[in-house]
């Protein structure tokens, strides 16, 4: 396995951990109702998600754009 | 014993059709092998073989009493090779086609009512979400289209991805007591595609076929239920479609953005090119260090598909 594969592999793991850990919450939030509109509870449910996913993709983000930075010749020869 | 029998037919079935494809139109629909030295022509819109060899498995299913109401999967199969077919015939359609156009292979699953009302995550989480399980499915053909179509880079890379997410999706149904015929078919339909089109690569996907393999991951995720681990197998299609998604606010092709990402250098090997600006997508990523040769990226991308599906497996057996 090459040193990009390791890398992919340990931020997919740490992207799974941080689903995992965050489950519970997730799953509470799902099952309490805070509006009494089923539709508007769902879609404002919807909207705290994608914020979460959001936040999930930034971390992401940053981890690969700093591992690119580590790996890339680019500019050291 | 009818599904091994089935899975045969389609194997077979499938082969005859992509020989004689390739036999009738060599010479005639070719695209460039950008990763070769010299220049070397292969045959392109592999769509049209896969398409008829998908949709003749289906129907052999059907009158073999398989699958119940093949309209439905027919149908967006059919659209989903339209859409990328369209583009393979005008090449020239702007950059918002392809997202735009990709919501419509879904419209026959939605209006059949082909679709589960909850999403499980593990064992314990059940989430009911009628309303917006339609809306998820749609994103995931967006995504699921797309992510394909663009990793569509090197021989081999976009099909043998394709092909490892949906071996997960049937082995993750198998694990929570689905039997997953049609998944089976997909991957009968497909493999000798895959073998036809691994490196040195005798037919391109093109738009076509790029589009239509993309469907099958949604189709297969939301049918078996598994969509969790659907999604976590595709992790290399999602890097890569990430980073154009987050440079270019849109899925936009190569040819639409001007930068050049990684080129054959005269050792035979593929280079990073350096250029400032250009989306750090996974095949730049896996050459950032030192260049690598075609056939060995292949091995690395398929690596990281197997082990994202592992991942993604965990999300059944928990």
């Amino acid at each position: 396995m090459s040193r990009e594969v390791l890398i992919l592999t340990v931020q997919l793991m740490v992207m799974t951990l941080l689903v995992v850990v965050s489950m519970p919450i997730l799953w509470n939030l799902a099952s309490t109702p805070i509006l009494p509109i089923r539709m508007v509870d769902q879609a404002l449910k919807t909207l705290v998600f994608l914020g979460i996913l959001y936040i999930y993709v930034k971390i992401f983000d940053k981890m690969y754009k700093w591992s690119y930075k580590m790996l890339a010749r680019c500019g050291r020869e | 014993m009818k599904a091994v029998e089935v899975i045969a037919i389609t194997i077979i079935l499938s082969t005859i059709i992509h020989v004689i494809y390739i036999h009738i139109v060599e010479e005639r629909i070719v695209a460039r092998d950008v990763f070769k030295k010299g220049v070397k022509y292969v045959v392109d819109w592999g769509g049209i073989p896969i398409f008829v060899s998908l949709a003749a498995s289906v129907v052999v299913a059907y009158l073999q009493g398989l699958i119940d109401n093949p309209i439905p999967i027919l149908a967006s199969l059919f659209i989903a090779f339209l859409v990328g077919f369209i583009d393979d015939l005008k090449p020239g359609l702007p950059g918002y086609y392809k997202p735009l156009a990709s919501v419509i292979p879904v419209v026959p699953l939605i209006y059949w009512g082909i679709y589960p009302s909850t999403l499980r995550i593990f064992d314990g989480y059940v989430f009911n979400i009628p309303i917006i399980y339609p809306f998820l499915l749609t994103l995931g053909f967006v995504i699921s289209l797309n992510a394909v179509n663009m990793l569509d880079v090197i021989n081999g890379s976009a099909v043998s991805g394709v092909y490892i997410v949906l071996f997960y999706i049937v082995l993750a149904s198998a694990i929570i007591g689905r039997l997953p015929i049609l998944g089976i078919l997909f991957m009968a339909g497909l493999a000798p595609f895959l073998v036809l089109n691994v490196y040195p690569a005798k037919i391109f996907l093109g738009n076509s076929g790029a589009m239509l393999i993309g469907s099958l991951i949604p189709i297969s995720a939301s049918l078996y239920r598994v969509e969790v681990t659907a999604l976590f197998a595709m992790y290399p299609f999602l890097v890569n479609g990430l980073f154009y998604l987050l440079r270019f606010k849109s899925f936009i092709e190569r040819r639409l953005h001007g930068y050049k990402v990684a080129a054959l250098g005269d050792d035979g090997l593929i280079h990073d090119m350096c250029e400032d600006g250009a989306p750090i997508v996974l095949l730049k990523f896996l050459v950032a260090s030192r260049p690598k040769h075609e056939f060995r990226l292949w091995i690395e991308i398929s690596i990281l598909f197997i082990v994202s599906g592992l991942v993604g497996l965990l999300f059944v057996l928990i």
